[in-house]
């Protein structure tokens, strides 16, 4: 009999799952609640840049390979002794695997003010068409201050709010606002970024782009009469556009056992197998997981090879490796670590944004057929592994 | 979102001048590349087992460090150019010697040592 495999959520590591186990011949179910998967970080081009949205998002139907049994369909619990996947419309799955891959959710009521914020102005993190209020905003304002913030420091994508303030001051600056508009990054780590070694090539870049640079600001509420925002650490900024990077948490479904979530909702996993703690047939990749590196759609992508892999019979290892990739004007940087590695120097080059663009053109095609580029990316990866671009990085 | 019949998309397409144009550029091309006998290496080489072979010899650590350093190097031909095209006098062993004492002379001196090093590795 074939194995059942239920995969939870159509993104970036859900697919990838899905499209590599049915073209091993699994009885493959993927469930997601969305008709449409969205390239997260086009939002940055349609909040900064003005893109169109569509140039980001594909139907999820368009990207599964024949056989996929897709469910559009919202998950509310999963009993992991039962082995069972309760939906909204009543339905309940069945599995001999799982993989979860449901990414994370957003916290807009922790922080005063923030949802407020949000509803006023929209973010580059929740949507297309929040990232597009944004750019109505953004594109609008003639003088003052633009403020890019995070309401706590673990959020995924590291770089994102530097990628944010890149694209906003090459924009204002094209509109002749340069002058006008001061692009200010609060951002709630000790350096311009959590790590010291990126930071020092990073900080140059920012300065370059006439980017103001303030550390140690963790938002801890917003006035959005008065257009404040409010700081942990006590300090206090105005803005008269400001997109705050809402609290990341896990997936918000009901999960027994409820031991195997960590405070924030996180899915504990085993950090090198992505079992999740505790059942062998149980995984969970990407985003919603708890393991010690950076969110990013490579991880999930690496992590979904490697629960593949795992269930195939090998004993594959997921090493943690990040690759997030900082684009300013021009050029690009990638911040690359592993669980063995701490973050190497990695300088800004044209070379690195075309290998970035290409990545980029790619992203559709690796989705749908993970398979035919796996070598690729295993080339990639190797050639750019920590321990051989050495301390000197790269 | 917007649902396009991609069919019809096509046709549409079809009746743009500019693309009909393209298209018998495109044909052209093809005809070519058959006649020359490229487009059957061409289909080989699109295999997907040579074009993993290809990029796996293709993306090494060393390759990824060169496309970074490419853009310097193609500053550094364009000097090297730039030199090439200056009226010079033959130089004598002193004149060598003398030179040495230059700072761009001797940075250059110092990264032709580093290639002659890297190069007997
Ligand atoms: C602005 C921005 C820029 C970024 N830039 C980069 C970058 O340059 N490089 C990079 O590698 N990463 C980047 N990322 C991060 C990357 O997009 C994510 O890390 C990646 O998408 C994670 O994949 P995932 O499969 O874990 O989760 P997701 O891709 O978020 O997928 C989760 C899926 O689950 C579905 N879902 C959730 N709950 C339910 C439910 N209850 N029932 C059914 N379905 C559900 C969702 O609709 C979604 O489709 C960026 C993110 C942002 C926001």
């Amino acid at each position: 009999m074939t194995e059942k495999v239920v995969v939870l959520g159509a993104g970036t590591g859900g697919l990838v799952a899905a499209n590599l186990l049915v073209s091993h011949g699994y009885d493959v179910t993927l469930v997601e609640k969305k008709d449409y998967h969205l390239f997260q970080p086009g939002m940055l081009w349609i909040a900064f840049q003005g893109h169109d949205p569509s140039k980001y998002m594909r139907r999820v139907d368009t990207l599964v390979k024949p056989g996929v049994n897709l469910l559009k369909d919202t998950v509310e619990s999963i009993d992991l002794n039962e082995r069972t996947v309760k939906l909204e419309s009543g339905k309940t799955l069945d599995y001999d695997k799982l993989i979860i891959a449901l990414g994370v959710s957003y916290d807009y009521d922790s922080v005063p003010g923030h949802r407020q914020l949000w509803e006023t102005y929209g973010d580059y993190f929740s949507g297309p068409e929040h990232a597009q209020r944004l750019w109505k905003h953004v594109s609008s304002l003639r003088e003052g201050k633009l403020v890019l913030a995070a309401a706590d420091p673990l959020y995924k994508c590291p770089p994102a709010p530097h990628k944010a303030a890149f694209l906003s001051s090459y924009t204002l600056k094209k509109m002749g606002r340069k002058d006008k508009v001061e692009v200010i990054l609060a951002l709630p780590f000790i350096h311009a970024y959590p790590s010291e070694t990126m930071a020092k090539i990073v900080e140059p870049k920012l300065e370059e782009a006439g980017v103001t640079v303030m550390t140690m600001f963790t938002v801890e509420s917003i006035d959005v009469e008065n257009k404040k925002i409010y700081s942990m650490e006590g300090e206090e900024l105005e803005y008269d556009v400001a997109a705050v990077i809402p609290i990341n948490k896990g997936p918000q479904i009901e999960i027994t056992p409820d031991s195997v979530k960590d405070e924030d909702g996180f899915i504990k996993v085993n950090k090198y197998t992505l079992e999740v703690e505790g059942f062998d047939d149980v995984y969970a990749i990407g985003d919603c997981n708890n393991t010690p590196t950076s969110k990013t759609g490579v991880t999930a992508h690496l992590g979904a090879e490697v629960v593949v892999d795992r269930i195939l019979g090998y004993d594959a290892k997921f090493t943690g490796r990040t690759n997030c990739p900082i684009v300013a004007n021009g050029t690009a940087t990638f911040v690359i670590s592993s669980y063995e590695h701490p973050v190497i120097p990695v300088k800004f080059s044209k070379f690195k944004r075309m290998l970035e663009d290409l990545f980029i053109a790619a992203y559709w095609s690796s989705l749908r057929d993970p398979e035919k580029w796996r070598s690729v990316f295993k080339a990639y990866f190797e050639a750019t592994d920590p321990t051989k671009l050495g301390e000197s990085g790269w | 979102m917007s649902e396009r019949d991609p069919l019809a998309q096509l046709l549409t397409e079809l009746e743009n001048p500019e693309f009909q144009e393209a298209l018998s550029k495109l044909l052209e091309l093809v005809k070519n590349l058959e006649k020359s006998g490229l487009l059957d290496m061409l289909v080989a080489i699109t295999e997907p087992e040579v074009i993993n072979r290809i990029f796996d010899m293709v993306i090494t650590t060393g390759t990824m460090k060169l496309g970074d350093s490419i853009e310097g190097l193609l500053n550094k031909l364009g000097d090297v150019a730039e030199a090439l095209q200056e009226d010079v006098k033959p130089a004598s062993l002193s004149e060598l010697i003398a030179s040495l004492k230059d700072p761009e002379v001797a940075k250059g001196l110092g990264r032709l040592i580093a290639l002659l090093k890297a190069l007997g590795k």
